[in-house]
């Protein structure tokens, strides 16, 4: 697991914790610019291919908000990633055999 | 926030369109999709964050640049199989370290062409001056790559930094690799040969190379708050290196290389000062 996706799990393990479960992918990229992974947000094609990359691994799962919520907000419609029963476990795993701790994530995302 | 979008991002979705032409239904509609709504969300959030226009463009674009590499290896793996075929292809080592490998081999590429051609018998014949120091600033770049390479491992953006200019020369000869296209039609049409495709293959890896060091300089976080002074050193370096470029180019008789080293340069001289200033304002 790369450094970018063990951040990522690891704030969003924070945020099923904090009750804030789904993310999509700007409030992530926030996010982990606010936890100190990194000076800038995290560049598209990175982002999505890390969350596409896990999602495919089975650490995350994603779905598709409602179309008429989006409408309702004048904005286009946001993929909304969480964790799944295998994200901790392959964490732990990917920390263990790197030898890494992340700095810990904050409580709380706004997803808006 | 309106639902208005700046034509910096029509850039942005252009490109998405691009490299997921002839991708699979899916995967293609989701990551349009998802781009879409990350650049409203940027915009948005930038907003109520009170930031300017422009500010919020240049970091939209350089998510763009840093991301290009990323894009392009997606849209590969799409290709071989879609995303359950993702998983392994790719050694950890090479994933992380891909862009360095490349710089690599770029810098050893240029330093072998500068010193070969002060081995040959060319230069005592008559090359140009022009051409000798284009050869001189090739290998030094060469140099700088390899430096670069050995500071990144203690300082990320210095290191990065310095392979960004030191492939900057070879990405430039070859037109970013966009000659390759174009000399191959040229080629078949015409039989004027191949010698440009050696050219266009080192243009090519050493755009990709000096676009994975812009991805780890854009995200790596610096160790200090820059002085005003140390801010403006960077494009100052910046400008100084596309003078030079510009020179030996018109020394040499390439007129379209100095100018877009130049640009090129002045650009990324523009984009420092701006994000150095925007940030100290914060």
């Amino acid at each position: 697991m790369l450094p970018l996706e063990e951040a990522i799990l690891a704030a969003a393990i924070d945020l099923d914790r904090s009750g804030d479960g789904q993310f999509h992918g700007f409030a992530m990229a926030k996010r982990l610019t606010e936890d100190g992974q990194g000076q800038r947000l995290t560049a598209h094609g990175t982002l999505y291919k890390a969350l596409g990359r896990m999602e495919a691994a089975g650490w995350l799962e994603s779905r598709w908000e409602d179309a008429d919520l989006a409408l309702t907000e004048g904005r286009p419609r946001r993929r909304l990633y969480r964790i799944t029963g295998a994200t901790e476990q392959a964490l732990s795993t990917s920390r263990a055999e790197h030898g890494r701790v992340l700095p810990r994530p904050r409580e709380g995302l706004a997803t808006t | 926030m309106n639902g208005v979008y700046h034509p910096v991002d029509g850039v942005i979705r252009r490109w998405v369109r691009l490299y997921t032409l002839g991708l699979e239904k899916d995967a293609r509609h989701q990551r349009r999709a998802e781009i879409d709504s990350d650049l409203w969300e940027h915009r948005s959030h930038a907003a109520t964050e009170g930031e300017g226009s422009a500010a919020t463009s240049l970091s939209i674009l350089g998510r763009w640049v840093a991301g290009v590499p990323a894009d392009l290896s997606w849209r590969a793996l799409q290709r071989r199989g879609g995303r359950t075929a993702q998983e392994g292809i790719m050694p950890n080592t090479i994933n992380r370290h891909w862009w360095q490998l490349l710089a690599a081999l770029t810098a050893v590429a240029t330093v072998y062409a500068g010193i070969r051609q002060f081995l040959t018998d060319e230069v005592s014949a008559g090359v140009s001056s022009g051409k000798v120091a284009a050869l001189i600033l090739f290998s030094a770049a060469g140099v700088l790559v390899l430096a670069g390479l050995g500071v990144h491992r203690t300082h990320p953006r210095r290191g990065a930094l310095m392979v960004i200019i030191g492939v900057l020369p070879v990405a430039l000869l070859g037109g970013f690799g966009i000659g390759i296209l174009v000399g191959l039609v040229v080629s078949l049409a015409g039989g004027g040969g191949f010698w440009w495709v050696p050219i266009a293959i080192a243009s090519a890896v050493a755009t990709v190379a000096g676009l994975g060091a812009f991805g780890s300089w854009w995200q790596a976080a610096p160790v200090a708050a820059p002085t005003e002074r140390r801010a403006l050193a960077l494009p100052v370096a910046l400008l100084v290196v596309g003078a030079v470029a510009a020179g030996v180019g018109v020394a040499s008789g390439w007129l379209t290389v100095p100018l877009l080293g130049l640009a090129l340069a002045a650009a990324l001289s523009a984009a420092a000062i701006w994000s150095r200033r925007t940030r100290a304002v914060r």
